[in-house]
């Protein structure tokens, strides 16, 4: 064999050597494109599948979040005066004082007044009972002023803008309001003793805002239909607002005439943002938790895919170092590698995090407002990039030994390169994950704080499990054990760290899912459960001395009993020991921001206890007042502070001198303050009750309504339905995200897997060569996967019921069953999805040809 | 066939010593090795096993770094320099042919030919598959171009590998049992390959080998016995 391959022209021509360390041809331009060359040609081998299967993840549930908040957010902040509805909105808990209306029109003010208010509304069509909590809201002839309202006469047609509220006997109601009474446009509805039309459906009110924290259905009616009906006694719960609309010269004006009065307040956005917050608040908390567990997992399944990236490429670095490249050189190529994934990655996971968000904001759609404008483009830049410092943090680590493996491998195959120190590598994983757990809750203190005591946790757990591990390896050790199962716990045994770290994904994964579980089905159903059956579900509010003897006959007529009856006043906290609460600390205190509902210490309610003071003295008066004991600590009270209150106009002080804990739970009317009966008798009151309504009796109810329109009842039934259906969604969005974080429990089982599938395919194919058959490794690799299953899912059910013991009795104090059937059932599933998904991923191992594993 | 011109001494070692601790005695490999190799000369390496022929080829190629003394190699002192001068100066017309031939996996036969030449950027992309093309014709695995390591025999690799190593032309090439793993035929056919490369493009060959009819084909001989190198006289 002759060859003319080297008789040919020369095309090598050694550039002359400029600076030590130049070396020919290769800038930073070729180093780019010969990585993406190289990866190109890598990829067909199915080598970065997993690594980008887990930055995909990682980007979708970043970025998913990231959009979710930031639309959220974004919503909050748009148009915030249209969501305020008005240039200047000023609230009152007692009808608008007539000078502010002079006022304005004195300064040329557009104005519109509204009162919102809950209600009980009833369906008026024949045989049709059907009642519903609603929140109403009267509006005058002004209304809107800004802002979208967008309603419809039809359901089939699109909603158009309105410039003015409905008008004198009719009403407009929110789409939901439709299917809970039954009725459509055209029927009509009863409010207090009003009878109404519905006329429209309600699509958009821009100014709502009640949406984010008020459960109930809208119905938006006419002012006169409500301000003189006997629906507004002294004591319901009305806010009446002024809506202004004018020159920024003109508001300030009109600010500055203004007294008002501790019950009223001017309004800004923030006001109405902060009370959207706490449930939505929490639930988008929850979800940025959840969301962190699937990014860390990704994170890990990166760190392990690059690491055994890496280590397959130790061989071809050493090679290219003798080809003449230099071990920057090398960093770079492989560093534009994972880029070059990342890239990808960030393609899929982008698109795939859209629709993410869509699939939360669908879930939640009742508690989010209508026409959420678009994320930011930082709200993409801040998911996408959290994927990157996922891939830098996780997987640059792992390059480094990469580049400085010595090209002196070539020749002698058994030197390793000199690896990351292990603490530079966590401090490193530890530091980027801290990083995007601070992108995520926007809090570095929290961040830091769960990431050490994360690790640290994470650190015992996986001491102990390495413990069990040796136990078990200890009691098998004096065990006689068939083939498949000494093969089995060779492979655990071999990297205990690994088998440890996977168990341990896996029952956290498993565990949060149980306990959300938990929760989801059990928390109200055990509430519930734990009330006795005749518990008070219907409470009676704003009933007017005029009204309580006839109410408490006709209640006696429907066969209902009611419980105590507690004189009643709204009052606000005006001074502390003679300081006015203006100049005070406490005066941004969301319980003293408002009207407290307050009731006479004529006898102490059921579930109270004192736990501090004289309750006798307080009943035998003069002028003192009980607290509850949380919020007089919470406030600073202590027994002998005077605090002087506003209630109905009249100021008056009383002296703290006794304090009461209180059961919240309990469904009977319970009270911060509870005043001398002295001090009651002095101011005008109303009185509220509680009742036992059984279920077949909803027509006693309605009668009860009809015929005492002035008194509110609260039907609390509606309340659970609405708190267990909010609860459902939430946990149901949790539940989505959860769903990524299994899926990145088993990525990272996949990619310890994949480091060994080289040593299983060769142990495979030698066992094979000596006479074992397919069906004993197939075997061994079940019971493998089976023990890391097992494992796992019982580690997740001991963790689970430790946790829901503690959260159960602990924090809700309610009691505890245990998991139950979940013993059961668990153990056998993960058995079977783990031991299936490894077995299926391994199955190549037995399937190749003996000859062929070999010969590689 | 020497062209004079280029008599230069193209590697060349004084005193080279290589002292390794094993476990906490020190060991010498290399004890003061002396050497000087001509351009374009076929040097071959023998000796027994464990006496130190990989470790010398390792540190004339500026792999490794020597305890003591000096490498030359193609006119620049390897000792004063730093891992990446080196790389620089292997960057300039080393190749290496090994045991154990260190193809890609994940490559075929063309595109793991490509790779040096890839990495120098000297040619444009359709150059260097034409030329990595034309060596595999060379080597006789024109019809196999798209095959992947392992479909490929150990032979075929090896060829892989050669042609890899001729890429670029390079002015030394450094072979550690370059035909080691090979039957006598197919080690007989590398063996003309190598030969012809150093012929027709003056390559400098430096062979370690157990394999005394290919270090007979070296116009020179160098025994290692111990760590010490002695040149057998033909
Ligand atoms: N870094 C090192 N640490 C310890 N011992 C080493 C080291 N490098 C080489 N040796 C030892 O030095 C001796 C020479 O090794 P070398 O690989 O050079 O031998 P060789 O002549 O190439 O042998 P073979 O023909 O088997 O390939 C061997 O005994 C080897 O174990
Ligand atoms: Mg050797």
């Amino acid at each position: 064999m002759s060859t003319d391959s080297t008789s040919e022209t020369v095309h090598y021509q050694p550039a002359p050597i400029s600076g030590s360390h130049a070396v020919p041809g290769m800038g930073r331009w070729g180093e780019l494109k010969l990585s993406l060359r190289l990866l190109v040609r890598e990829a067909r081998s199915g080598e970065l599948t997993l690594l980008l299967m887990a930055l995909v993840l990682a980007i979708t549930v970043s970025t998913g979040i990231s959009l979710f908040s930031s639309r959220l957010e974004l919503a909050m902040q748009a148009n915030a005066n249209d969501i305020l509805g008005a240039d200047l909105r000023v609230r009152s808990s007692t009808a608008l004082p007539d000078e502010w209306l002079t006022q304005a029109d004195k300064l040329d003010l557009t104005r519109a007044r509204t009162l919102t208010f809950p209600s009980v509304v009833l369906s008026e069509s024949p045989g049709n009972e059907s009642m519903s909590l609603a929140a109403i809201k009267a509006v005058d002839d002004g209304y809107p002023l800004r802002g979208q309202l967008l309603v419809t006469d039809s359901t089939d047609v699109p909603g158009t803008d309105r410039s003015q509220g409905p008008s004198v006997g009719e009403a407009w109601i929110e789409p939901r309001l439709l299917a809970l009474l039954n009725t459509q446009i055209g029927e009509r509805i009863s409010v207090g003793e009003n009878s109404l039309l519905i006329s429209g459906v309600v699509e958009q009110e821009s100014d709502r805002g009640g949406n984010f924290y008020n459960l109930s259905p809208r119905v938006m009616v006419h002012w006169n239909d409500v301000a003189d009906s006997g629906l507004l006694g002294p004591g319901s719960r009305v806010t009446y607002r002024l809506l202004l609309e004018g020159s920024a010269d003109e508001l300030e004006q009109f600010k500055a005439q203004l007294n008002l009065d501790p019950n009223q307040k001017f309004e800004s956005l923030d006001d109405g943002s902060r009370a959207m917050s706490t449930s939505l608040e929490r639930a988008k908390q929850y979800l940025s938790l959840a969301a962190m567990m699937a990014v860390v997992l990704a994170s890990v399944a990166v760190a392990i895919s690059v690491r055994r990236y890496a280590r397959r490429h130790f061989d071809i670095s050493a090679l290219m170092r003798t080809f003449g490249l230099q071990q920057g050189q090398i960093f770079r190529i492989y560093t534009w590698q994972l880029f070059w994934v990342g890239i990808l990655a960030a393609i899929l996971g982008a698109a795939l995090a859209w629709f993410l968000q869509v699939a939360l904001l669908s879930i939640l759609a009742d508690l989010v407002p209508d026409g959420l404008p678009p994320a930011s483009i930082l709200a993409w830049a801040v998911g996408l990039c959290s994927g990157f410092v996922s891939l830098l943090g996780f997987g640059l680590p792992h390059i480094l030994p990469l580049a400085r493996i010595s090209p002196l491998r070539v020749l002698r195959q058994e030197l390793q390169p000199v690896p990351l120190s292990g603490w530079v590598l966590y401090a490193f994983s530890l530091a980027t994950l801290t990083g995007l757990l601070w992108v995520f809750t926007s809090d570095a203190l929290l961040s830091l704080g769960v990431m050490l005591g994360g690790s640290a946790t994470l650190l015992v757990l996986l001491g102990l499990l390495r413990g069990v591990i040796v136990i078990i390896d200890k009691v098998l050790r004096q065990r006689q054990l068939s083939l498949a199962w000494r093969f089995a716990w060779q492979h655990i045994q071999r990297d205990q760290t690994a088998a440890a770290g996977q168990v341990l994904a896996f029952s956290l994964t498993l565990m949060v899912m149980l306990v959300i579980g938990m929760l989801r089905s059990d928390l109200l159903a055990d509430w519930q459960r734990s009330l006795p059956t005749d518990t008070p579900n219907v409470f009676a509010m704003n009933i007017q001395p005029f009204d309580r003897e006839s109410l408490l006959s006709s209640m006696s007529e429907e066969g209902i009993e009611p419980e105590d009856l507690y004189p009643i006043v709204p009052m606000r906290l005006t001074s502390v020991n003679g300081t006015e609460i203006s100049e005070l600390e406490i005066r941004d205190e969301g319980s003293i921001d408002r009207d407290l509902i307050t009731s006479s210490a004529n006898f102490l309610p059921d579930n109270n206890e004192v736990v501090a003071g004289d309750w006798a003295k307080t009943q035998a008066g003069p002028n003192y007042v009980s607290l509850e004991v949380d919020l007089a600590e919470r406030l600073g009270f202590k027994l002998g502070d005077i605090l002087g209150f506003r209630a109905a106009g009249v100021d008056f002080t009383v002296e703290i001198n006794s304090l009461r804990s209180v059961d919240w739970a309990s469904m009977t009317p319970n009270f911060y303050m509870m005043l001398s009966p002295d001090v009651m008798a002095s101011l005008p009151n109303s009185y509220l009750t509680s009742f036992y309504l059984p279920d077949n009796q909803d027509a006693s109810l309605t009668r009860l309504i009809k015929e005492f329109p002035g008194v509110t009842f609260l039907d609390t039934r509606f309340l659970i339905t609405q708190l267990q259906s909010l609860l459902q969604r939430i946990t149901l969005a949790i539940e989505l995200i959860l769903v990524c974080v299994l899926a990145g429990a088993l990525l990272v089982m996949l990619s310890v897997l994949l480091t060994s599938t080289r040593e299983r395919l060769t142990q495979g194919a030698l066992l094979r060569t000596l006479g074992a058959s397919k069906q004993q490794i197939r075997r061994s690799q079940w019971v493998e996967f089976g023990l890391l299953g097992g494992l796992a899912a019982i580690f997740a059910l001991l963790g689970a019921e430790a946790l829901c013991a503690g959260l159960y009795l602990g924090l809700l104090d309610i009691p505890y069953g245990g998991l139950g059937w979940n013993w059961l059932v668990l153990p056998p599933v993960t058995i079977l999805l783990i031991g299936g998904v490894g077995t299926l991923m391994l199955r190549s191992t037995i399937s190749q040809p003996p000859l062929q594993v070999l010969r590689e | 066939m020497i062209d004079k011109t280029v008599q230069d001494s193209s590697l060349s070692s004084s005193q080279l010593t290589k002292t390794v601790l094993s476990g906490d005695q020190p060991l010498t490999i290399l004890k003061a090795v002396d050497l000087d190799i001509k351009a374009g000369e076929s040097v071959a390496i023998v000796g027994a096993s464990g006496s130190g022929k990989s470790t010398l080829l390792g540190l004339l190629a500026g792999l490794d770094v020597a305890s003591d003394g000096q490498v030359t190699l193609l006119g620049h002192d390897l000792s004063a320099k730093d891992e990446d001068a080196r790389a620089a100066v292997r960057a300039q017309g080393v190749a290496f042919v090994f045991q154990n031939f260190h193809l890609l996996p994940g490559l075929t036969a063309l595109e793991n030919v490509m790779l040096p030449l890839e990495i120098r950027g000297q040619m444009a992309n359709r150059d260097i598959k034409a030329e990595a093309n034309r060596l595999l014709t060379g080597v006789g695995l024109g019809q196999r171009i798209t095959h992947y390591p392992n479909q490929l025999s150990g032979g075929e690799q090896q060829r892989v590998a050669l042609a890899r190593a001729f890429a670029g032309q390079p002015k030394v090439l450094f072979a550690d049992e370059p035909t080691g793993n090979l039957d006598s035929t197919t080690g007989a056919h590398i063996e003309t390959l190598l030969f012809e490369l150093n012929e027709k493009s003056n390559t400098t060959l430096v062979l370690v080998t157990h394999d005394e009819t290919l270090a007979a084909r070296c116009q020179r001989q160098f025994r290692m016995a111990d760590g010490v190198l002695a040149e057998v006289s033909i």
